[in-house]
């Protein structure tokens, strides 16, 4: 069962649409990808999923409860979404620990869950110190401590790597296997980088213009594109557009279901996508050098 | 962190609530213990907080005081109404004492006893408000300059003069005032011919104060001034040599002493209708009236007193002795805003 | 369903207390619409056919010149101040915020009598050619130098604002037209002028609106503007000033309200800055700048100030009268009321504008700030009308609001929310908006989001506002005047009487001294929190 259901979600700014009949659905123990250009909704998304935006149309539920929609809307503070900034949004005036603290459900086991979530990010030995005393990485590992210390039903993070070196990176893209594994957290990452969500991502949803193209898994995605779009999301690829000629040699079959045919418009433009990985050039003749331009053409 | 919060804010209220009734006293113990007197007085000078102080000691009674712009505190007991808490209206010009009348500001009072030593003129016909000090408007020149043609306020039009005149703008009310008395003595049509010969006159377009206009005779600008005589006053009394020097070089020339007289003004007031204090209002006029107070006003603020048969400062009587126009100062006052209509048709600025 | 989700998102608690507020802040200035009715007032015509066309001639004349003086000041030594590296700069940088705590009429006074012929000028001639000398005069008293001294008191509106917008401009920017090719000149008018222009155009309304309100220089250099019209109606007839009045509030009622639609659609985002590495010049032109840029400093604070202590010398008694400490501490405690209560405002409407973001809580702001552009004297007979009008017959809150300085202090935060809101939105829109954000999806209430969150960051910003907004209290005489209680001095009233009425600079330097001196406290701590955040 979905953890987080989207329906029909859509959103616009003084007249211009920028989310248009979203539905997405994430599961628990799960990652998502939320890719796209800037400029597709991404974060739109993200801040409605959040609270900080109020769609105009959609219903939005976590489990049973409907957060958006039917006449509800659940506030910002009284959702179990947490979520890790860009910037990190870490409160310059607190501490560490007061950091992590800050949104901790009063209970007792407060000092306990905190030493272990200190211990968890590699923070113990900073957990005094005000976040400009920290470094990039310890910054963003003190907000996704903070943020799963609210205990969240659900885990956002907006572009998580942006601000990161290359060394970084994968130390935190190994942090967030782990968090989805140990706290069992279905967790919505925006990201704008391919490398990224084919490393971490089960899901990606892929966002144009305001909508949601396609959702899939990264390996279905790139090896079913519904357009020129996702296609070229994971590595070149070779498009061409054409009309074609001689439609009773070619065969079409639409999105996921190989057995149909599409019948061929000789008057229109179709792409012909063809990814790197498929395409191998064998040089029989071992005429060729490194670095040399070869012609070739498709039949 | 949360709970200091909560208690600047507390600290702060706090702070504003005691201050608040700790300057509250002023004026909330007229019920408790002092009768009290309020006052709005355009009248800034400090020898008249003295006198007041001499008041309530004399008659145990307490007076408090808004000081303002006349126009702002007529508009302020307008707006007030019948639940104003001022007794008394006190300003240095008849012009507003006059539109306080017109408006109904003021309740008729026994007219004190004192009021007998002070000329009919210099108080209201209807007995509603009384003069407490004069002013006289003079021209003065400098001590070399040969004004044998210059004796009334209208030779001031004379071609003779052009470029020597050093006078305040129309804004000043005792430029006001002076027009005012020329309109009732001589008509409007010769008032604002008047108003057309005086500018044509001016060595510059009217600027400063008083003081500016002695200073530019003492520098040589002009030769001619139209002043108050109790600026003159402190300016001899300056600790400025300069401001001393200036006031020296002038002559004082009383006008229009073969006929109606010098211009005089009037600093005075009245009890506004609403107060319940009546009684102890009079009380202070009378005081206001006395020998001794009126001494006071003659000596530190240069002022002339009301009251006949007290002598003016050193300084001021040094001038001489001088007829004052007996014009009706109501009717002047009456005259102020036909006044400043003549200014500027007339072009004074 | 669109139409019933409307508002569910909005945090109804904070936008009522914006709009009350709001209101509050509003509603009193439509009593000045009182007057509308007395358009037949004969005197009001009397103005009308002899005077108006004359005085908003006057009142454009003196704007325009005293915004060209501001301007041509304050412009290029706001550039050169953020570019170039020349000696004593850090020291100008702060230096040449100071004359703001010269109110204007102080100026004018000052400078009239250093020049008048009992003045130091002139004193300074004869002390240095000897007795005899013939002393060179300068006749101030005109408009054209009244320009020039106000210019002087209101040149840091402009300069502060331009100092630091070309402060965040992004330093590489100019590096990339210098690149391709454009002098320095054609940067400066191409590149950094239209950067700047948002500044710029908001420090010439700020002085606009301090030329428009002036009384005192004005009157005492006889220099007729719309303000003195009014004070001309009032004397002509105390009551036939309120037509005059709503027709000034309605001029400048529509004028603030096209700007809001002006500059709501020209919002320019600016790049963040890059680092503070200023140009080097050749030592013959840092310094020629050091020279250029010591001017505002030197003729609107150090002059003024060397005079007026000059003049206090003659006047040391006073320091230690009774009257003169009663006062001061009356002047302060007076003015640090409202400007706490202008910054808890003010933090409301901002707070409002976050947490309920949209067209109506950025209106409510813009509105709560008109009061700044109305005339003080204006203001101040609107409130009390306006409180009048709603009191019982007996006028008991009326007399309790006087008497507890309540309505002073309202009028006060009516005109000077603007100051207040105006240094704090900086410092508001300096915190990323990720940071509450964050808080409230931790679950945190808007209410402890903002006293744990986002005050205890913006808590240096807070001080000075409250820093400044006394500064411009402290200075206001108009609504001082109308709306004082008994027995009540500051040292803007005893200044203006004393100069205004016993005619004696002398007599006011001590009170004007203290008010520039508490003024420049202010000032300091406003310049010192900005060099460190």
């Amino acid at each position: 069962m979905s953890v987080l259901e989207l329906q029909n979600i859509s959103k616009s700014f003084d007249g211009k649409a920028v989310l248009n009949d979203c539905s997405l659905e994430v599961f628990a123990n799960e990652i998502l990808a939320l890719i796209g250009e800037s400029g597709s909704g991404k974060s739109t998304l993200l801040r409605i999923i959040a609270g900080f935006e109020i769609a105009n149309e959609g219903v939005m539920r976590i489990g049973e409860q409907i957060l958006f929609g039917d006449n509800h809307f659940v506030k910002a503070e009284k959702r179990k979404v947490a979520i890790v900034f860009q910037d990190y949004a870490l409160f310059p005036h607190l501490t560490v620990d007061q950091n992590i603290r800050f949104g901790m459900p009063k209970t007792a086991k407060n000092d306990k869950e905190l030493n272990q979530l200190l211990e968890i990010f590699e923070l113990t030995n900073f957990r005094k110190n005000k976040p400009n005393q920290l470094s990039g990485g310890q910054q963003q590992r003190v907000a996704i401590a903070r943020a799963i210390a609210s205990k969240p039903d659900v885990l956002l993070l907006d572009e998580p790597f942006s601000n990161l070196d290359q060394s970084l990176r994968k130390k935190v893209r190994k942090e967030i296997l782990k968090i989805k594994v140990d706290f069992q957290l279905p967790i919505i990452m925006v990201t704008h980088d391919p490398e990224d969500t084919i490393a971490l991502a089960d899901r990606v949803a892929v966002l144009e213009n305001g909508k949601i193209i396609q959702t899939d898994s990264p390996l279905k995605l790139y090896h079913e594109p519904i357009n020129t779009y996702v296609a070229q999301l994971f590595g070149p690829a070779f498009v061409w557009k054409n009309k074609i000629y001689r439609p009773e040699q070619v065969k079409i079959t639409p999105h996921g279901q190989r057995d149909k045919v599409v019948e061929i418009n000789p008057n229109i433009h179709y792409h012909l996508v063809l990814l790197q990985s498929q395409v191998i050039l064998m040089d029989y003749a071992k005429k060729l050098k490194v670095g040399d331009d070869i012609t070739w053409s498709i039949e | 962190m949360k709970k200091l919060y909560i208690f600047h804010v507390l600290l702060l209220t706090l702070s504003m609530q005691s201050c608040f009734v700790d300057q509250n006293t002023a004026t909330n113990n007229s019920g408790d213990d002092l009768p009290t007197l309020n006052i709005y007085t355009d009248r800034h000078y400090p020898i008249d907080d003295t006198i007041f102080r001499k008041f309530e000691k004399q008659y145990g009674a307490k007076i408090n005081v808004v000081k303002g712009k006349s126009e702002d505190l007529l508009n302020r007991i307008d707006k007030e109404g019948a639940a104003t808490k001022a007794d008394i209206f006190l300003t240095a010009d008849v012009g507003r004492i006059y539109q306080a009348k017109q408006s109904g500001f003021f309740q008729p009072m026994q007219l004190p006893e004192n009021i007998n030593f002070v000329p009919d003129y210099l108080y209201d016909e209807d007995g509603v408000w009384v003069g407490i000090t004069k002013r006289a408007r003079v021209i003065v020149h400098a001590k070399d300059f040969d004004a044998s043609n210059l004796n009334d306020y209208e030779d001031l039009v004379l071609p003779e003069f052009k470029g020597q005149i050093a006078v305040r703008s129309k804004e000043n009310i005792y430029n006001q005032s002076l027009l005012a008395a020329i309109i009732a003595n001589n008509g409007e049509d010769a008032a604002l011919e008047w108003v057309k010969g005086v500018v044509a006159n001016m060595y510059q377009s009217p600027k400063g104060n008083d003081r500016d206009q002695v200073k530019a005779i003492y520098v040589g600008d002009a030769k001619i001034a139209i002043v108050n005589t109790y600026y003159l006053g402190h300016l001899l009394t300056s600790d400025d040599a300069e401001e001393v020097k200036a006031a020296q070089s002038i002559q004082v020339l009383f006008p229009n002493q073969s006929n109606r007289g010098t211009h005089i003004n009037v600093s005075g007031g009245g009890v506004l209708q609403f107060s319940e204090n009546l009684e102890l209002a009079e009380k202070l006029f009378n005081f206001l009236l006395s020998e001794e107070v009126q001494k006071l006003y003659a000596e530190s603020n240069f002022e002339f007193p009301a009251r006949k048969g007290v002598p003016s400062s050193d300084i001021v009587s040094q001038w001489g002795k001088f007829k004052e126009d007996d014009t009706p100062l109501s009717k002047i006052g009456e005259l102020n805003t036909q006044a400043i209509k003549l200014f500027d048709r007339g072009g004074w600025k | 369903m669109k139409k019933f989700l409307l508002g569910k998102n909005k945090y109804l608690g904070w936008l009522l207390l914006a709009l009350t507020l709001t209101s509050l802040l509003f509603f009193p200035l439509i009593f000045i619409l009182e007057g509308l009715g007395d358009s037949s007032n004969e005197n009001v015509q009397h103005i009308q056919q002899y005077l108006l066309w004359d005085l908003i001639r006057t009142t454009i004349r003196m704007v325009l010149g005293t915004v060209a003086i501001a301007v041509v000041l304050g412009l290029p030594i706001a550039y050169l101040t953020a570019t170039f590296d020349f000696p004593l700069r850090r020291l100008l940088r702060t230096a040449n915020i100071l004359p703001i705590a010269v109110p204007t009429y102080i100026m004018a006074f000052v400078y009239s009598s250093i020049f008048s012929v009992s003045g130091s000028f002139i004193k300074l001639q004869l002390y240095i050619f000897g007795e005899d000398f013939m002393p060179f005069r300068i006749d101030v008293m005109r408009e054209t130098w009244l320009m020039l001294f106000l210019g002087f008191a209101l040149f840091p509106y402009v300069y502060s604002a331009c100092l630091a917008s070309f402060s965040i401009q992004n330093k590489s920017l100019d590096e990339a037209a210098a690149s391709l090719g454009a002098g320095a000149w054609k940067r400066f008018f191409k590149l950094h002028l239209p950067l700047v222009f948002p500044a710029l155009l908001s420090g010439i309304a700020l002085v606009t609106m301090e030329v428009v309100n002036d009384y005192g220089a004005m009157s005492y250099f006889n220099v007729n503007t719309i303000t003195a019209g009014i004070f001309q109606a009032k004397q002509m007839d105390f009551k036939s000033s309120v037509y005059l009045s709503a027709m000034v509030f309605i001029g400048i009622f529509s004028f603030y309200m096209l700007f809001y639609f002006f500059k709501s659609t020209k919002k320019i985002t600016h790049l963040t800055t890059s680092g503070n590495n200023l140009k080097q010049l050749t030592k013959f032109k840092r310094i020629l700048i050091t020279f250029f840029v010591a001017i505002p400093c030197l003729l609107g604070f150090i002059v003024p100030l060397m005079e007026l202590l000059y003049l206090a010398s003659f006047r040391l008694s006073t320091l230690t009268s009774s009257r003169f400490l009663i006062t001061i501490f009356n002047s302060a405690q007076l003015a640090i009321i409202p400007a706490i209560i202008v910054v808890i405002v003010t933090l409301i409407l901002l707070y409002n504008q976050y947490i309920n973001k949209g067209r109506l809580s950025e209106f409510l702001s813009y509105l709560s700030t008109l009061g700044y552009a109305i005339p003080g004297a204006i203001i101040a007979v609107a409130v009390m009308a306006f409180v009048i009008y709603f009191d019982s017959p007996e006028k008991r809150f009326y007399h309790w609001s006087i008497d507890a300085l309540v309505l002073l202090i309202f009028a006060y935060i009516l005109r000077f929310l603007a100051v207040g809101y105006h240094t704090l939105e900086g410092a508001f829109l300096r915190i990323s908006h990720t940071v509450p954000d964050a808080a409230r999806s931790l679950g945190a209430s808007p209410l402890k989001t903002f006293f744990r969150i986002s005050f205890p960051i913006i808590k240096p910003a807070v001080l000075t506002t409250v820093a400044v907004v006394m500064v411009d209290i402290l200075k206001e005489l108009p609504i001082t005047l109308l709306l004082q209680r008994f027995n009540f001095d500051t040292l803007a009233t005893v200044t203006f009487e004393k100069v205004k009425i016993t005619e004696s600079v002398r007599d006011a330097s001590p009170y004007a001294l203290l008010l520039i001196f508490v003024g420049t406290i202010g000032v300091l701590l406003l310049m010192g929190k900005e060099n460190k955040g």
